[in-house]
């Protein structure tokens, strides 16, 4: 009789592997940070990605040629039949067959944590750390997701819901049940040891629906502007304060990425959130003349669907109750939205240029104090050559994310 | 004496790649690898990764099979490392390029400067001290990496020279190219602030291969012991008192006396960035050491005494 079982498992080093193997591999590497022994399984559109924000495993039980292997949980010294010996704690994959299209499954919270792992400082999500003495160096050209911070660990559970899983979990796992977490509010910190804690979601959601709210305002103005003036030319002034004000906050998600509240990469997210920044200050505000350009018309509407969007999404995940259409909205509006996003960049960087030129803006020549010159002009060409190779990086990796998230409602889940 | 059989399968796909019948049982992984390699010649033993769990951590090289838990037969997973490269050509390639990269400047060689400067000689003493102290600095670390050094691990993945490369000869030819420049401009203070800037860099020069060489008695040759390093007669090395890494304290004192001297930005940059990886390597092999050795003496900090 199939059982199936719905919680995180450890397995052993199990020799009868290749009777039952699933479809997929389990991903090569994903410690998710939270405790929770590595492993996930992987669906048929190559599995969760680098986020991994949902895992589960499923065992069968005297099946025909599965072995009659069993796997226990992880932490728990439950009694198994192991054909393999076992090697250690903190190591389960996901086993077994899909029986029906639908699975049933959990987030990983649902139960509480094997041994705690010592938390990793801070430190280390900057730059890779190796043994001395070193070979990695920080930072250098990996190209991950497009958007930016994740949501914070929430994990769209689409027809299966928590209650279902929870039931499936808690009838299989004695007496460990559901006692380590409860409900929706921590669902998923799948990459933190705790997940977001209640207030740290609170905060979020008020973060997320306030920058909603900003972004709307800077909507709802462009829309205003344009009806009083009857032409789409010159619009950025009537946007200027919320746009600057409201592009600046994002500044805050590099903050909660490092304190580790949103599940996404620092770097990543700084890289972004600079790179608005730095248009927004460094070339639209600092050179005045181009402030009157059609390109920057371009951007502010793309910046302004694509965050409103996404900000929405955030807060509707945060609740557990995302609509279809935002998340569809999300992962479908870019193909437009980011090109003409990077088109308004480039047209405005470009036409700023002979201005930064003629005033010599930001740049210093030698001979000075310190040894040190800086030509902003070249900068500002070389950020233009640099998008060259990002930007075909980052929207493939969107197209990508976009097959595996929409094409399979039954498995939602957030990627990055 | 019972002979194990060793099954050796892919981690991602469980495909059985090997099946190795008759091993001895205290055969080490490493003599496994080799085993493995004459199956398939292209995965050469340095870029194995043999693991009893597909997500497990990697064997050493020096575990021996019947002390591992498994049973006769033992399942082992491989996991490709890619392409490797050993540290010592690593090492090699990215400080010879500073030091010929500083050189070029040194002379300007034609097309850097304008062609009225071509093979011109700086009229400030300080830049010639520059360039003898820069390349003392890589010179000492290429010989340091041929005779003194004793690593670890063989080699690295294969991507790493080119990061590494672009960071050492990226930033020595930025750095080199203002202290060489025709229109540089001396430090402030003058003749004082050199020599106290030379002083701190040569202290600091010592100190570094001081820590070097005692580093390398911890350790014989040809094994990979590890062991707390302590003070030993030499004065410099009385820094190990205070100090998980002092190595490193000592680099980034020889970079700022370097900054000092030249009083160039960029090099300060260079010393500031080199700071913060450091510090993360020195925080990561202090953890190390306090998770390895019980008696790890308390007072130590990983970089800077007590502070960090």
């Amino acid at each position: 009789m199939t059982v199936l079982a719905i919680v995180p498992r450890f397995l052993s080093g199990s020799r009868n592997t290749p009777e039952i193997d699933i479809s997929q591999p389990p991903q090569p590497e994903a410690d998710l940070g939270d405790g929770w022994p590595v492993g996930s399984y992987r669906n048929t559109t190559r599995g969760l990605g680098g986020a991994g924000l949902c895992s589960f495993a499923l065992t069968q039980h005297g099946a025909p040629g599965s072995g009659g292997y069993r796997e226990v949980e992880g932490g728990a010294k439950e009694e198994r039949r192991m054909t393999g010996s076992e090697t250690g704690a903190s190591l389960w994959e996901a086993r077994g067959h899909l029986p029906s299209s639908k699975m049933v499954f959990t987030a990983r919270f649902l139960l509480p944590p094997p041994a705690p792992t010592p938390r990793v400082s801070p430190w280390p999500r900057l730059i890779t750390l190796t043994p001395p003495p070193p070979s990695s160096y920080p930072l250098l050209g990996r190209a991950h997701s497009a958007s930016s911070c994740l949501l914070p660990g929430q994990v769209e559970i689409g027809i299966l819901d928590m209650a279902a899983a929870a039931t499936a979990v808690s009838s299989t796992t004695k007496g460990n049940g559901t006692s380590g977490r409860s409900g929706p509010s921590e669902a998923g910190g799948p990459r933190k040891k705790k997940g977001p804690g209640p207030l740290a979601t609170a905060y979020l959601v008020i973060y997320n629906v306030v920058m909603t709210a900003g972004w709307l305002v800077i909507a709802v103005g462009l829309v205003r502007a344009y009806l009083a003036k009857g032409s789409y030319h010159s619009l950025y002034f009537s946007i200027e304060k919320p746009l600057k004000f409201f592009q600046t906050g994002a500044l805050l998600e590099i903050l909660h990425c490092a304190i580790g509240i949103v599940p996404s990469s620092v770097v990543l997210t700084s890289f972004q959130v600079m790179s608005r920044v730095f248009l927004i200050w460094a070339v639209t505000h600092s050179v005045k003349e181009v402030q009157s350009e059609d390109s920057v018309l371009l951007f502010v509407i793309a910046w302004t669907v694509t965050e409103i969007i996404r900000y929405s999404f955030y807060t509707f995940s945060l609740l557990n109750h995302l609509p279809y259409i935002i998340k569809w909205a999300r992962y479908t509006l870019f193909i437009v939205l980011y090109p003409m996003g990077v088109s308004g960049e480039l047209l405005t960087i470009y036409a700023a240029l002979p201005f930064v030129r003629q005033a010599n803006l930001y740049s210093i020549s030698l001979p000075n104090k310190y040894n040190f010159s800086f030509d902003y002009y070249a900068f500002l060409i070389l950020i233009m050559i640099s998008y060259i190779p990002l930007f075909p990086q980052l929207y493939l990796h969107m197209i990508h994310q976009r097959r595996k998230v929409l094409s399979h409602p039954e498995e939602q889940k957030k990627y990055e | 004496m019972k002979h194990y059989e060793v099954e050796i399968l892919d981690a991602k796909t469980r495909e059985k790649l090997c099946f190795l019948d008759k091993v001895e049982p205290n055969a080490t992984i490493a003599e496994i690898k080799n085993l493995f390699t004459k199956s398939h010649p292209q995965w050469y033993a340095a870029r194995q990764s043999l693991r009893l769990d597909p997500k497990g951590k990697s064997l050493k090289d020096e575990d021996i099979l019947q002390n591992l838990p498994v049973g006769t037969t033992a399942t082992l997973y491989f996991r490709d490392l890619g392409a490797q490269i050993s540290w010592v050509t690593v090492f090699l390639t990215e400080y010879a390029g500073p030091l010929l990269i500083y050189l070029l400047f040194y002379f300007r060689v034609p097309f850097i400067y304008g062609h009225k400067y071509d093979f011109t000689s700086s009229r400030h003493t300080v830049v010639h001290l520059a360039c003898i102290c820069h390349s003392f600095h890589y010179i000492k670390r290429l010989l340091e990496t041929l005779f003194v050094h004793r690593f670890s691990h063989g080699t690295m993945p294969l991507r790493n020279i080119f990061k590494n490369c672009t960071y050492y000869w990226g930033f020595a030819a930025w750095m080199a190219y203002y202290i060489n420049h025709p229109l540089y401009t001396p430090p402030t203070y003058g003749g004082q602030q050199v020599k106290l800037a030379l002083a701190i860099f040569a202290l600091c020069q010592l100190g570094n291969f001081s820590i070097h060489i005692a580093l390398r008695n911890l350790r014989p040759a040809g094994s990979k012991t590890r062991k707390i390093p302590y003070p030993t007669k030499n004065p410099f090395t009385w820094l190990f008192l205070l100090v998980s890494c002092p190595n490193y304290t000592y680099e980034v004192g020889s970079w700022i006396g370097f900054a000092i001297m030249t009083q160039c930005l960029p090099v300060a940059l260079f010393t500031l960035v080199g700071f913060i990886q450091m510090t993360i390597w020195a925080k990561g092999k202090h953890r190390s050491y306090l998770k390895e050795f019980r008696d790890y003496p308390p007072l130590r900090s990983p970089i800077i005494p007590f502070i960090l």
